[in-house]
Order: structure tokens, then sequence, then C-alpha cells
């Protein structure tokens, strides 16, 4: 459960970093840096998944999960995006805490 | 890359979608059956008295149930997905299968067919052509084709990564089949692509079968044993003239060198070969619990003596082909994953589905212009394939929750269940092809899967009394009301669709004569 709340914080990350996301959450296009910075943010939520995931699973079946968590919080963070853009940046970070909680 | 995307997905896209839609049922392929077989759903491993119940229950049924020159018998003991004691045997189309009540040993009467692991399984390999492997081969082929397009694909769409997350419902359904082919495309890329690379891995010695014949000297059986680990010898002259040993005492016996080699574990399967000949041979094989790669620690023993013949030690080679090859089967115990398995199936169902509707509709805009029938004849062909399969599926799952006198008579209901699929799917074909110029096959398709789908749950409802608490049953039923859901969904979207192109046309038509 913490890999896909993660991995969902992840792509709600890459998404802010594209312009087309970042405009509908933001109303604005992203400048630069903070455009690496939430790719950045991703990348390591993305990571961060795949160590829960493997902490709890082991090797094989964690990173099994991992991708499968991956590819069903990706369409999750899509679906929010197509009907609640606004909504993007808090559940994000709910998402980040409750995983931090779950894990924990 | 852009034609080489385009064209392996049009030449391909239907059979890559019937492989995908089959191996995406295949996960849940056990509770399928114990949805299409209620008499199936009995609770328990354990025997009246509390104990496991005995193998050696399974052989007086086997002696009774297969034909004399059966190759081998099969004994599945109970397990969590499969609560009975499971008989199977090769049969002229497939494998006869019956079932043990776990509690008494007694045959349960048979009712349904194991769709799930008959029917939809085979299908995802082999497509039912057995024929010198050909169905295998041509899945390898399609296989092969995904593999291109998944490669292509990324290059092809040049906005993948900058349309990643972009899905855009209210948009012409065009646009949003083309999100929704973007979308399941990327965030399932690395679950499709190895899926489908093991897909190849796992058939590997059916297409090295030229290789392997050469430098074994088509000698089958050295192969398996030297690749494989196996152990087999040929049939004696003579019939058997001793009894079968303790099957349980045997599984003791595997289960104890199970433990001593570090890896213990319950057993999954009990084979007999030469079941009938003085040179019959028991295998045990151990179930994978939370293993992913497929090695079963097969012990062999002679059945007239028991004594142990050989221990499976595969090579470090086959370890990785089996360990691939559990990464494309999923028959670890983990039901998350199967779940998850599910899910990345589905994302690649739609990623096939909506790049062949893009492709011919953008074409069947063309071709209209131009006045040529061809995207027509495409589009029915799209049609059999994304509606028509679902339509064979949920038509034959209702078939089987039917009393089976009413739809298979007297003869086998997985035969009956297999002429009715194919049936009901070339049925869907002649419909997409006489309605090709109407357009109205896609909406009349679709409102069939949701109004069978929805029969489906009905029928199961009212034909068995635990369709909402067995687990498996429950877990089918939702699923069919979602397909229920999602098809008239679609169906809906569609009539939309055409009512406002009516409109837009008369209004036109009206426009010009003024």
């Amino acid at each position: 459960m913490t890999s896909l709340l993660w991995s969902f914080t992840a792509w709600c990350a890459f998404a802010l970093a594209i312009e087309r996301h970042h405009d509908q959450v933001f109303r604005h296009a992203p400048r630069r840096l903070p455009g690496r910075a939430w790719c950045a943010l991703g990348t390591a939520a993305l990571l961060a998944a795949l160590a829960a995931s493997v902490t709890t699973e082991g090797w094989p079946l964690g990173v099994l999960a991992w991708v499968g968590a991956a590819a069903v919080a990706g369409c999750a963070a899509a679906l929010l995006l197509a009907w609640r853009p606004r909504h993007c940046l808090q559940a994000a970070a709910c998402a980040l805490l409750l995983g931090a909680v779950m894990a924990t | 890359m852009d034609p080489l995307h385009a064209w392996t997905g049009v030449l391909f896209g239907a059979l890559l979608f019937a492989i995908f839609l089959m191996g995406t049922l295949a996960v849940f392929d056990r509770e399928i059956d114990r949805w299409a077989q209620p008499h199936t759903r009995v609770a328990g491993a354990r025997g009246a008295t509390g104990a496991p119940l005995r193998l050696d229950t399974a052989l007086p049924h086997l002696q009774a149930l297969a034909p004399e020159k059966a190759a081998f018998w099969l004994i599945y003991p109970p397990s969590e997905r499969v609560p009975t004691l499971r008989l199977s045997w090769p049969a002229e189309l497939g494998r006869g299968v019956r079932d043990l009540d776990p509690a008494t040993g007694a045959a349960l009467p048979e009712q349904g067919a194991p769709v799930g692991t008959q029917l939809f399984y085979p299908f995802h390999y082999n497509l039912h052509l057995k024929w010198a492997n050909l169905g295998e081969w041509i899945v390898g082929l399609a296989a092969m084709a995904m593999l291109v397009a998944i490669v292509s694909g990324v290059a092809t769409h040049r906005r993948i990564f900058r349309d990643l997350l972009a899905l855009r419902p209210g948009r012409s359904l065009q646009r949003t089949a083309l999100d929704l082919h973007n979308l399941c495309g990327v965030v399932a890329l690395p679950f499709h692509f190895v899926i489908t690379l093991s897909g190849v891995v796992i058939f590997i010695a059916v297409y090295l079968q030229p290789a392997i014949g050469w430098l074994y000297d088509g000698q089958r059986a050295a192969y398996a044993k030297e690749v494989l680990s196996r152990y087999s010898r040929p049939p004696a002259r003579q019939a058997a003239t001793q009894p079968i040993v303790s099957l349980d005492a045997l599984a003791e016996r595997a289960r104890s060198h199970w433990a001593a080699a570090g890896e213990p574990g319950e057993v999954q399967l009990v084979i007999v070969r030469n079941p009938r000949n003085a040179e019959a041979v028991v295998e045990v094989r151990r179930a994978y619990e939370r293993r992913v790669g497929l090695e079963a620690g097969t012990v062999y023993f002679d059945a007239a003596s028991g004594e142990l013949l050989h221990a499976e030690r595969l090579p470090t080679a086959s370890r990785v082909q089996r360990f691939i090859t559990g990464l494309h089967m999923v028959q670890f115990d983990h039901w998350t994953l199967r779940w998850l398995y599910f899910a990345m199936g589905l994302a690649g169902c739609v990623t096939i589905a909506t790049g062949s509707i893009v492709w011919v509709r953008k074409r069947a805009e063309r071709h209209a212009r131009l006045g040529l029938a061809g995207a027509g004849w495409v589009e029915a062909l799209n049609v059999a394939a994304i509606a028509g399969l679902p339509l064979a599926t949920v038509g034959v799952l209702l078939l089987n929750a039917l009393p089976t006198s009413w739809w298979a008579g007297n003869g086998d209901p997985l035969t009956a269940s297999m002429s009715w699929f194919f049936g009901l799917w070339a049925g869907s074909l002649l419909h997409a092809v006489l309605l090709r110029r109407g357009g109205r096959h896609w909406f009349q398709q679709c409102a069939a899967v949701a109004a069978l789908a929805a029969a489906d749950v009905l029928a199961s409802s009212l034909g068995s009394a635990d369709a909402w608490s067995h687990p498996a049953a429950l877990g089918v039923n939702l699923a069919l009301l979602g397909v229920s859901a999602g098809a008239g969904h679609a169906a809906w979207r569609l009539r939309q669709r055409s009512a406002a192109g009516a409109r837009a046309f008369a209004g036109a038509a009206a426009g010009s004569a003024g």
C-alpha cells in the first residue's frame, strides 16, 4: 500500500514537471528550476516506493509489486488530472504522508 | 518507425488483443472455474476426520474414468484456489477432468465446464491449434510483433512523455482513445515488455525444436534429462502386475526430501506416468507458494516398488528460464499481485484496442472521402476482435451458469462450451461484416456484451446460493458487473455519437437544400 501511495505521489510530481499539467494546477507554466525539482521529487518518491515494496515483499515479488503499483498509481493520477486537476497537489501530499504513516 | 508501429498493430492487433484478453482472464482461471462450476465451491481441504484427504482415494476413480491407454494421470490435492481433489487425464479434446469432494472422497456431480483452465487459458498460449504446435508458433510470432510494436511505439509517439498523463474525456472519441492508448501503453510499459518477452521465453523449446533435434539426434528425452532434469523411461511390453504403491506415502517422502534440501513445501501435483504399465513412474511436484520461479523440485518414484528414481536438479540456465516463466505465469500465492497482473493485463487490452480503433477511424475517414471500402472490412474485423471476443466470453459464461443439459445435451460440457464460444465469435464477425457500412456494429455488440454480462450475474445469483458469499464467485460476479457497466457506457457513447452524426448530416442536407 505504501508503494502504491508513494508511486501516486511520484506520478503527481512528474505531472507537475510537465507544462500542461503544471498550468492546470497552478495556472502558469513551470519555470526551469522548479520543473527539475518536481522531476527529482518524482524520482525520489518512485525509488522510495521501490524500497518500501522490496522491504515488505523481498526482491522478486517486491519489484513485481512495485511495477504493478506504479502502473495503477499512474492511471489514478491521470484520472485525477482529467477530472480534478486542482486537487493534484493536496492528493499527492496526502498520499506521501499516509504512505509514511503506513510504512512506520 | 511510424509505419512499423502502425502496420504491426494492424496486422497483429486482433490476434494480440485475443491473446492479451485471454491471458488476463487466465490470471483468475481457477476462480472462473469455481464460478462456472458451483459444485466445486466446497469448503476446506481436509477430510471428514480433520485429516488431509488421502491421495490414494483418487486411484480407483482414475482406474474407472481414464481411458485404458491414457499416458498419464494427474492428481491435484485440494488447495486454496482449487478446494476439491481434482483428477485429470488426457482426452480426445484437451483433458478429462473430475472433482472429488475433499471431505468424503466421493466424485462430485458435474455441472458446467472448467472454462477458465481448459478454454480461456489454453486459448491464450495455443489458440486451441495443437497440430504441430501451430498455435504456439502463431502466438510466438504475435509476441515478437508486440515487442516490435512496444519499441517502435516509444519512438513513434513523439509526445508520449509530454502527454503521458493527459486524458481528455470531454473531447472526441478519437482523442480520448489516443490518450488512453498513450496512458496505458506508458504506465504499464515495463510490465508489457516483460510479459511479452517472457511469453517468448516460455516456449523456447518449441521455437528451438529444429536446433534441439539436431543437437540431441532427435532424442527429446535426452534434452529433457539434461536441460530440464526430467526423468523418463520407456513403457514395458507387459502391463503392471503390482498395484501402485501408496501415493500418500510417496508424498510424505517427497516432503521430507524437500525439507532436507532446505526448500520445504506442500505437494501441488502427483503425476502417474504410464499408469497401467509395469514401468509406471510417480512424479511428485512441490507447490510454488511464494516462489516466483517455477521450480517444482520434482521427485520421481517407481510406482510398483516406491524406489526413489530421480530428484530434479535444474542447471543454472534452466533456473533462469523457469524464473522468467514464473514471472509470466503468476503461480505464486499473492492475491495483491494477482490483481495487479489482472489490472495491467487489462491495460494491455486497452492499449491494443485503442491503437487499432484510432488507426482504423483515421483510415475510414480518408477512405470515405476517396470512396474506398477497405477500411470498412478492417473495422469489421476490429469489431469482431475487440467487442466480439468479450461477447463470446460472456456468452459462454452465461451458458455455464444455466443447466448443462439445456445447451450441451448429453455431450461433454467443455466440448460444447468450445463450440459455443467459437460459434458466438464467428457470429459476431458475420454481424460486423454485414453491418460494416452502417457503423451500428460497434454499438450493437457493445450493448450485447453489457446485456450478456448482466445476465451472467443474474443467472449465477439464481443458480447458486453462494454466488455472493463465495470469494471466487463474488469476485467474478463483481468483475462481470464492471464489464456490463463499461460496455453499457461505451454503447451509450457510441449511440450518442451516431445520433449527433445523423443530426449533423440532416442539418447539412437541409442547409444545402435551402
